[in-house]
């Protein structure tokens, strides 16, 4: 299900751009705000978009039970205005990526992006940077399944660069 | 639980991006090339200081041209590399220092995307209180700022080059940073230009009908143009601090940041307070006669931000935006030279997206990928902007709602200030009395009551004036809305911006 959008330029011309939102959106194009008094370009999603998703969510490529979590968190996420059941919500969502694969939250990163859901988008990249930042390098690589493509060389010059972020 | 970064400032950085045009096939002829003797298909050039570090990224359309299929972007980065570049650098932007270097020394791919230069902006720009030394890039800045023992030079002296990495969203990213304006973006210069007009002159021909134009000759008298240079500011300014984006630093510290500064997005010195922190600053310049009309100055000290200096390197600006509060604005050039781009306020500029209350105002794009993907464009409309480039000496008038675009084409020096006048007086109380109000009123703390104290204001200092201005502006409107037949059809279709679904 799709909304299409379509932005008149001027009625001389027709020039004319059609955006075409996926169901879960609201209605006008998520904007950035810039603000030239202090240089920042902030996007600032509707909290609409996201209380939009009152239907279950289906998300590919993730086990029954993550779709479960993240369903559920929806839901009470846009059930209440209420500080406190938000955040409650979020513990919840964020208790249980703690126990999932690194996989999944890689899936569920790309899967909060592609829905504009920043909520959600929040809590998976911390996570992934949470589960980088405890680990040790040759960790980091077994993680990932990524393989150290450095000459000796190469690494031990670009670890001389860094050496001041391994004292610790 | 969670980390403190807001998620908006990690998203600041996603940002659309096409794919640019590039002659990859003398890519491939000439391997040893460097980056000076670089050009796209497109002919853009690069600035004639030698460019920031690129670490061998190219974008993705070479890829397809190579013979090997190998995009060491994909192999290095493991089972994140299914992520676009953006979500890689939203991730990176909820690490600390330590993490990013850490990390760096994972893979080259990881080397890449650990040395893109926003990410350590924004650790420094969020970790120091009062200011920062700028050490030749943000990484280095940093490093130096977090151990102040390690020998800083280390930093980014490898001129480590990645064969095989591919990723439009670093290429471009690079590429704006060290891209030159285009001669072609600045041929165009059909603003009005006037000299020694009267005021009367400037207002029925210009701030009545809401036009801008170019005023030569205003700032001849001001001390700032022959006094102001960086001696003599250094001097007078001493430890004041200045805002500059986020935070507040020292004028040195900052043109030792200008002098360096190679970014998409130049920080620049934007303060509203220049003359109440350095009183001389204000004695230095005087309002032109033609703006002398300045009606918030009613409320004293209770008025919204009306005033700035701006200093900045090449580079800097601000893209599309319209003014706060409704009000009209001058800029005056003491030093250097500024490229404008205006809209008029029922036309949208290509590649800006208002919402639908104007609250918010998107321009995803930097000011030199607006030039790069948009610029062309507006030559086909009807409706072309007003261009020009304003050089020091100069002032332009910017009539209140007109959109507008402004990047300093060299180390630059401006005054401008906001004003109401009784020309845009009854807008500008429109504007205060909307429902929105709160978000949309800006330079001031006291949003919700700025309208009625504005008004109360005004009838003290000038009764009647209101009246006046209404029953004038209801007359207009009753003479305009005798429609003609041809008037009737083309309602329905006429106006800038709406929605259908």
């Amino acid at each position: 299900m799709s909304q299409t959008v379509v932005l008149e330029q001027n009625a001389v011309e027709t020039q004319s751009i059609t955006l075409k939102f996926d169901g879960c959106s609201s209605d006008a194009n998520p904007s950035p705000i810039v603000n030239p008094e202090n240089q920042s370009i902030t996007i600032k999603f509707d909290d609409q978009a996201s209380n939009h998703h009152t239907i279950p969510v289906s998300i590919p490529n993730v086990d029954s039970e993550t779709e479960a979590a993240v369903n559920e968190f929806l839901r009470k996420h846009g059930s209440s205005d209420e500080e406190s059941v938000r955040t409650d919500a979020m513990n919840d969502l964020w208790s249980f990526i703690e126990r999932q694969e690194i996989g999944t939250v890689v899936v569920l990163v790309k899967f909060a992006s592609d829905v504009k859901n920043f909520e959600l988008l929040e809590i998976f990249c911390q996570r992934v940077a949470d589960v980088i930042a405890k680990k040790t390098v040759e960790e980091v690589r077994e993680i990932f399944n990524i393989a150290n493509d450095f000459t000796p060389e190469e690494e031990q010059a670009i670890r001389d660069e860094h050496r001041w972020a391994f004292e610790d | 639980m969670f980390g403190c970064r807001s998620l908006l400032k990690q998203i600041r950085k996603r940002k659309r991006r096409n794919p640019p045009k590039f002659n990859s096939k003398n890519r491939k002829q000439n391997p040893n090339l460097t980056e000076q003797d670089f050009t796209t298909e497109d002919g853009f050039s690069l600035k004639g200081s030698s460019p920031s570090q690129n670490y061998g990224v190219q974008p993705l359309g070479n890829l397809y041209f190579s013979s090997s299929p190998h995009n060491s972007r994909n192999t290095g980065l493991g089972n994140i590399q299914t992520l676009t570049d953006e979500l890689v650098l939203d991730i990176l932007g909820f690490l600390g220092g330590t993490h990013l270097g850490i990390l760096s020394t994972v893979s080259k791919s990881f080397y890449v995307f650990c040395n893109h230069e926003p990410l350590w902006r924004n650790l420094v720009l969020e970790d120091c209180d009062d200011g920062f030394l700028f050490k030749g890039s943000w990484k280095s800045t940093f490093v130096a700022a977090y151990n102040p023992v390690f020998d800083v030079s280390k930093v980014g002296s490898l001129g480590f080059k990645v064969k095989d990495f591919y990723s439009d969203y670093l290429f471009q990213s690079w590429l704006c940073a060290n891209l030159e304006m285009e001669h072609e973006w600045l041929e165009i210069d059909n603003i009005i230009r006037r000299k020694g007009i009267s005021v009367d002159e400037f207002v029925n021909d210009f701030e009545m009908p809401n036009k801008p134009v170019l005023l030569e000759g205003c700032l001849d008298n001001w001390p700032a143009m022959k006094k102001w240079d960086r001696d003599y500011l250094v001097k007078v300014c001493g430890d004041a601090r200045f805002a500059v984006g986020p935070i507040e630093m020292k004028l040195n510290d900052f043109f030792i940041y200008a002098d360096q500064a190679q970014e998409e997005r130049p920080l620049y010195l934007f303060d509203p307070k220049f003359a109440n922190k350095v009183p001389k600053l204000g004695q230095d310049y005087e309002v032109p006669v033609y703006f002398n009309e300045d009606l918030f100055s009613v409320l004293g000290n209770e008025r919204p931000d009306y005033r700035w200096i701006i200093i900045g390197p090449a580079g800097s600006g601000s893209s599309f935006h319209i003014d706060p509060n409704s009000t009209s604005a001058w800029n005056a050039v003491v030093k250097g030279s500024k490229k404008w781009v205006l809209f008029p306020p029922d036309v949208v500029p290509p590649g800006v997206y208002p919402s639908a209350d104007g609250a918010e105002v998107a321009c995803p794009v930097s000011i030199t990928e607006w030039f790069m993907n948009f610029y062309e464009s507006t030559k086909t409309w009807k409706k072309r902007p007003v261009e020009c480039v304003c050089k020091a000496g100069e002032v332009i008038f910017v009539p209140n709602g007109w959109w507008h675009l402004v990047i300093n084409l060299e180390d630059s020096i401006a005054i401008t200030q906001n004003f109401v006048s009784r020309r845009n007086l009854l807008n500008v109380l429109d504007f205060l009395k909307k429902p929105n109000a709160s978000t949309l009123v800006s330079g001031t703390r006291d949003r919700v009551n700025l309208h009625d104290k504005f008004k109360k204001a005004i009838e003290v200092s000038f009764p009647g004036t209101i009246d006046e201005l209404m029953k004038k502006a209801e007359k207009k409107k009753a003479e305009l809305e005798k429609p003609s037949f041809w008037d009737s059809v083309k309602d329905s279709n006429s106006g800038g911006f709406k929605f259908s679904f």
